[in-house]
């Protein structure tokens, strides 16, 4: 099997490279993630990694070469001595319809987080409400991973029955079953990643290849000195890497930082928990209640449930809260999204939240679990952190820091007692929303975890 | 009257003492369990509804006092007295005795130890194994079951007899007229004993008879009638005794109406206002026990301490009874569904075979041969006449005419006119004799000429006969099948075109079957016979001509078992009788659309093959359900929520209901076939639900 190495297309604005080094040598052995070659383009040397396991069977652009993107640079065999006959004969130009054709600053690669303008694939986004489908069909649906929100009904009254569903899984591109899981683990929409496979089947390689590493060059200096441990920058924590630095550059972060007297809200949890856990097989905790509350304040505070048109031109605001909640997993970090957050009770909240963190922690993750966040809470409260600075999940316009809930010494009526004290740290982008606005929003949420009972008042 | 020694009852009436004591002694169990009754309904430990028969003992002592221990009565909610002197009458031990009343008492009291586990109650108590067939809620509802039962002594050549009790109210029922005339007319060995106590419920006699002397109207009957005083425990003995040894020679049967009072109201709530104070003492200076042991003791048959030590001996026996029945448990909720049905006698080799031999005989070949469906019910009825002595057939123009459709024709000639039996106009009594006769051992086929009649005969079929083995504690089975047929197709009209199995359906303890082919209708009766449950089977008049192979083996077809007529896998088409036909010919028509049709005949609606449905279900996703019941309450109304409850989350789209028209069948052509499913209709179904 060969698996052709062309130059990719690293940077919105680049057309050429030249190869500066080859640093595996034809006929060197190759695993997945082993870098091949140095590029030079405009702005920087960068590193390409092979994404077929096998053999440099050749060498097809020398070093010092400049050849415009997406040239046919190698091969890589499956086997040493595999035949290639068929490229000895063509010249270099064959472009492949493999690799992921958008650049990495365009390319509407789904991470975690970062809510997707609907593509073409992915069908009408219904707006959250009453979907009708026959029985059937949800039972499909369910089976194959659907979510019925992308599926046109044609049954009587716009009902989605079983062909739809049917219909909707034939449109889609086909993967892999490993594909499809990778791309629920790395959160990456198989709509955006082209197929390397039989009949543009999707592979997984496809998935890891759609992301691509952006990497400065490194001085020489670091190399003489041993590492006593390597951990190659692929997959989830390349994408994290990529991810945070672009976050970190491109917003004008500003964190504001609170304390709530959480000494009612622990005493509502409790009281809840006493209820409730017998009926519902599980305790609500700290995180649903407050993500409840988060919902839905946001829903009171649109200008902070918004986020930056992706040509950065439009703060588009949304009457709808997906809530993502930050969970470590043996991966690394990821962010499930609980859907209409801000119209859920508290039970199918909590509910839906147990879900998708128990497949996230498995990395079953479905694609749809990880994508269309529109605010993301992050708590590490549990590692005995009060404040901290979080970067923001973009495109949405800000994070919520959670801290521990600390026993302390308050004032109260001018005697010191002890109190349940809660830090919570609001990061924004303060090119989205001003500091004021933000801190009326922050100060809101304080005010519904020192006095609960105000949720009813809510609308 | 001379003054002198007062005359000897024991020797008037060939009594010994012992004889006298024991009348004496039923006739004061029985007051005293009512009054004991009494006293536990005030106390709200008696549930329900309890008709008190104080007052009335010398009638039940007295006639029960002829009888050998095989002979049979039946009895009425106001039966306690029946009861007790049947099964005090063939105790005959102490213990015997004891534990008897025990049985009743706890009965009463709702507990698992009594006669009918619980389950009957007051008014249907029982004790079938002995012979008491059974006491019923329905005034008048015993009487065409005594009848049949008679019937039954008849054609098994016994030379027992039937004692049937009810009272002057239930001499106004259709079931009285029926039955008398019945049994006089067969002179069946039933004694029909009225108890006229004056009034029903609170109407006297005298505003409900036209002729207020019961015992007259026999003449109506071709049966001799008396009145006689029922309160004289000595007069009734020797009436019933003469009538009842008039049956036993094969006489024919007798009315007597005994003239007695009931102490307590109709029943607790009774504030008895519709009789007099001076009438009640009247009555009641003729309490027949005081009146019974002062001639006992007068003429010096028997001593007062005698006298007295028995009272005593009944006091203390209904206080063990009392406590027996107090301190029994009252019936598991877990055991709610036990004895509704008989169990099924079919084993895992007659599905089999059943099969086998449908696949052969959809094609036919060696060892089948091709029939109608008339002839395929007839063969069926012959084969287990044949097979069995106790199967016999009755209903009208059954007999020489060969049956309103055909389908008993040749049986009289080979059977004759006792097994293959022309009845009366008289539904009612065709379905009730078929449930005494059941009871009592034979296993009827009575026919019901059109299901519109079986509204007639619904009392004695379904309170009756589908309810007696539950009732009376699963401790009997009633083996018999209705057979009728309905449908529409001939403009013959409302009257002779429904099809109303739905109504049969509703019914716990009767099965519902419908064939649409000569093989299903001859396996599915003779299964029908062979079961020891009432059946309801159902024809379909414009079946009866069409043709089919059966085998030429015998063969029964399991109860439960739908047939999978037409496979398919776009849609299920659920139904029964004709409409399987018409299924048929929609798949057929629509297969040329590239429409696959999947058709399941249910054969019986009860039980129901909820397996065979639920696959289609998975499969398909979508069904129409077609029947030719009306609409409203249809049967596949029943059909789609047991779907919805089952196989819920495999439906694509709602279930449809192709049925006839809420409409009384009509006659003219162009109405009648537009109030029934045609295959057009059934077409567009079936297009709806692939939308």
């Amino acid at each position: 099997m060969i698996t052709e190495v062309i130059l990719p297309k690293l940077g919105q604005t680049m057309e050429e490279g030249s190869i500066v080094e080859w640093i595996k040598k034809e006929g060197d052995a190759v695993n997945r993630g082993d870098i091949l070659f140095t590029v030079e383009s405009d702005k920087a040397v960068l590193e390409v990694e092979a994404t077929a396991r096998g053999y440099l069977r050749r060498i097809l652009v020398r070093e010092g070469q400049k050849v415009p993107v997406l040239t046919l640079v190698a091969l890589i065999t499956r086997e040493a001595g595999e035949d290639i006959s068929s490229y000895e004969a063509s010249s270099s130009s064959a472009s492949m319809p493999g690799m992921a054709a958008q650049p990495a600053v365009e390319t509407p690669v789904t991470v975690p987080g970062v809510s997707l303008p609907a593509t073409a694939d992915a069908g009408p986004l219904h707006p959250p409400g009453r979907i009708f489908a026959s029985p059937r069909a949800r039972k499909t649906a369910q089976e194959k991973g659907v979510e019925l929100a992308h599926v046109a009904g044609t049954g009587p009254e716009g009902r989605i029955v079983e062909r739809d569903v049917l219909a909707y899984l034939a449109s889609r591109p086909k993967a892999t079953p490993m594909a499809v899981k990778t791309a629920g683990a790395l959160g990456v929409d198989l709509a955006a990643v082209g197929g390397s496979g039989v009949s543009g089947r999707i592979m997984r390689a496809d998935v890891e290849a759609a992301v691509p590493v952006v990497v400065p060059a490194v001085t020489p200096l670091l190399t003489e000195v041993p590492a006593a441990e390597s951990v190659p920058v692929t997959g989830l924590r390349r994408i994290i890497a990529e991810r945070m630095a672009n976050s970190h550059t491109t917003t004008a972060r500003v964190t504001l930082v609170t304390e709530a007297d959480a000494t009612s809200f622990v005493e509502a949890r409790e009281q809840l928990k006493a209820s409730v856990s017998e009926a519902w097989g599980f305790a609500p905790g700290f995180n649903d209640l407050l993500g409840l509350i988060v919902a839905r304040v946001l829903l009171e505070f649109p200008y902070m449930n918004a986020r930056l048109s992706a040509d950065g031109q439009t703060i588009q605001r949304l009457d709808y809260v997906n809530l993502g909640i930050a969970v470590d997993t043996e991966r690394g970090l990821l962010v499930p999204v609980i859907r209409d957050a801000g119209k859920k009770g508290l039970h199918a909240f909590a509910t839906e939240f147990r879900t998708l963190v128990e497949r996230a922690r498995a990395g079953k993750s479905l694609p749809d679990d990880l994508t269309g966040g529109t605010f993301t809470i992050t708590n590490l409260g549990m590692y005995d952190i009060d404040a901290f600075t979080p970067i923001i999940n973009l495109p949405e316009a800000a994070i919520l820091g959670v801290g521990r809930i600390l026993l302390k010494p308050a004032v109260r009526d001018g005697q010191v007692v002890p109190r349940q004290m809660w830090t919570l740290s609001l990061t924004f982008d303060h090119r989205l929303v001003d500091g004021a606005p933000a801190a009326r929003f922050l100060q809101r949420i304080k005010q519904l975890v020192e006095n609960p009972f105000l949720l009813l008042a809510m609308d | 009257m001379s003054k002198g020694k007062p005359i000897d009852p024991l020797e008037t009436y060939g009594l010994t003492k012992e004889k006298a004591l024991d009348l004496l002694r039923q006739m004061w169990e029985i007051r005293m369990f009512e009054e004991r009754v009494y006293d536990l309904l005030g106390q709200n430990v008696i549930k329900g509804a309890s008709h008190l028969y104080a007052g009335q003992e010398a009638v039940a002592v007295g006639a029960m006092s002829v009888l050998r221990d095989d002979d049979l009565i039946t009895s009425t909610h106001r039966g306690h007295g029946h009861c007790h002197a049947r099964g005090a009458g063939i105790a005959h031990t102490e213990e015997a005795k004891q534990e008897h009343y025990n049985k009743m008492m706890a009965e009463l009291c709702g507990r698992e130890t009594g006669y009918c586990l619980g389950r009957g109650g007051s008014m249907h108590i029982a004790d079938v194994e002995k012979g008491n067939l059974g006491a019923t809620g329905i005034v008048g509802g015993n009487i065409p079951v005594a009848t049949g039962a008679g019937l039954a002594q008849q054609m098994q050549r016994t030379d027992r007899v039937v004692l049937c009790f009810f009272g002057d109210g239930a001499s106004s029922t259709g079931n009285f007229h029926e039955s008398l005339n019945m049994a006089g007319l067969w002179k069946l060995p039933v004694v029909y004993i009225v108890e006229n106590n004056l009034y029903g419920m609170s109407v006297p006699i005298t505003k409900a008879a036209a002729k207020l002397d019961i015992g007259d109207r026999a003449c109506a009957y071709d049966m001799p009638g008396q009145v006689i005083n029922g309160m004289d425990v000595l007069a009734v003995r020797d009436a019933v005794g003469k009538a009842v040894e008039r049956a036993r020679q094969g006489k024919g049967p007798s009315l007597i109406e005994c003239q007695t009072y009931r102490w307590y109201g109709h029943s607790r709530s009774d504030p008895r206002k519709y009789r007099t104070k001076q009438e009640e003492a009247e009555w009641k200076s003729r309490d027949p026990i005081p009146s019974f042991t002062t001639r006992l003791v007068e003429s010096g048959a028997c001593t007062q301490a005698e006298i007295d030590a028995l009272e005593k001996k009944v006091e203390d026996a209904i206080e063990v009874a009392t406590k027996f029945a107090l301190s029994s448990p009252m019936p598991a909720a877990e055991g709610l569904e036990k004895f509704v049905y008989a169990p099924f006698q079919w084993t895992p080799a007659d599905y089999a075979h059943e099969r086998a031999l449908r696949v052969k005989c959809a094609t036919g070949g060696p060892g089948t041969q091709r029939i109608s469906f008339w002839q395929a019910i007839r063969d069926a009825l012959r084969e287990e006449m044949l097979r069995d002595p106790k199967v016999f057939v009755m209903g009208e123009d059954i007999g020489l005419y060969g049956g309103a459709y055909g389908a008993t024709r040749g049986l009289f000639d080979e059977f004759g006119e006792e097994r293959v039996r022309d009845t009366p106009i008289s539904e009612a009594t065709i379905g009730g004799a078929a449930v005494g006769a059941a009871m009592a051992g034979m296993r009827p086929v009575a026919e019901i000429m059109y299901v519109d009649f079986t509204p007639l005969a619904m009392d004695q079929i379904a309170n009756q006969g589908a309810k007696n083995r539950y009732m009376f504690g699963g401790k009997t089975i009633v083996p018999m099948v209705i057979r009728t047929e309905g449908g529409a197709g001939r403009s013959i009209a409302a009257h002779h075109s429904q099809s109303l199995e739905a109504l049969w359906t509703h019914f716990p303890g009767i099965y519902v079957v419908m064939p649409s082919t000569p093989f299903d209708a001859k396996g599915l009766l003779k299964a029908a016979i062979r079961d020891d449950n009432p059946v309801m089977f159902i024809e379909h008049k414009m079946l009866y001509g069409v043709e089919g192979h059966v085998p030429d083996e015998d063969y029964v077809i399991p109860f439960g078992v739908a047939d999978v007529k037409r496979e398919g896998s776009d849609v299920t088409l659920i139904t029964y009788s004709r409409m399987v036909l018409r299924a048929l010919e929609a798949a057929k028509k629509l297969a040329e659309e590239g429409i696959s049709a999947e058709v399941i005949d249910l054969r019986t609606l009860k039980p129901l093959d909820m397996e065979t449905i639920a696959a289609s279900v998975k499969k398909t996703g979508r069904v129409v359900g077609v029947s030719e019941g009306y609409k409203t309450g249809s049967f596949i109304s029943e059909l789609a929520m047991r779907i919805q409850e089952e196989v819920f989350d495999w439906l694509d789209a709602p279930v449809v209901r192709v049925a006839a028209a809420d409409v009384p069948v009509p006659m003219a052509e162009t109405l009648e076939d537009a109030a029934i499913p045609s295959v057009d209709a059934i077409i567009a179904g079936i297009k709806q639900v692939l939308r």
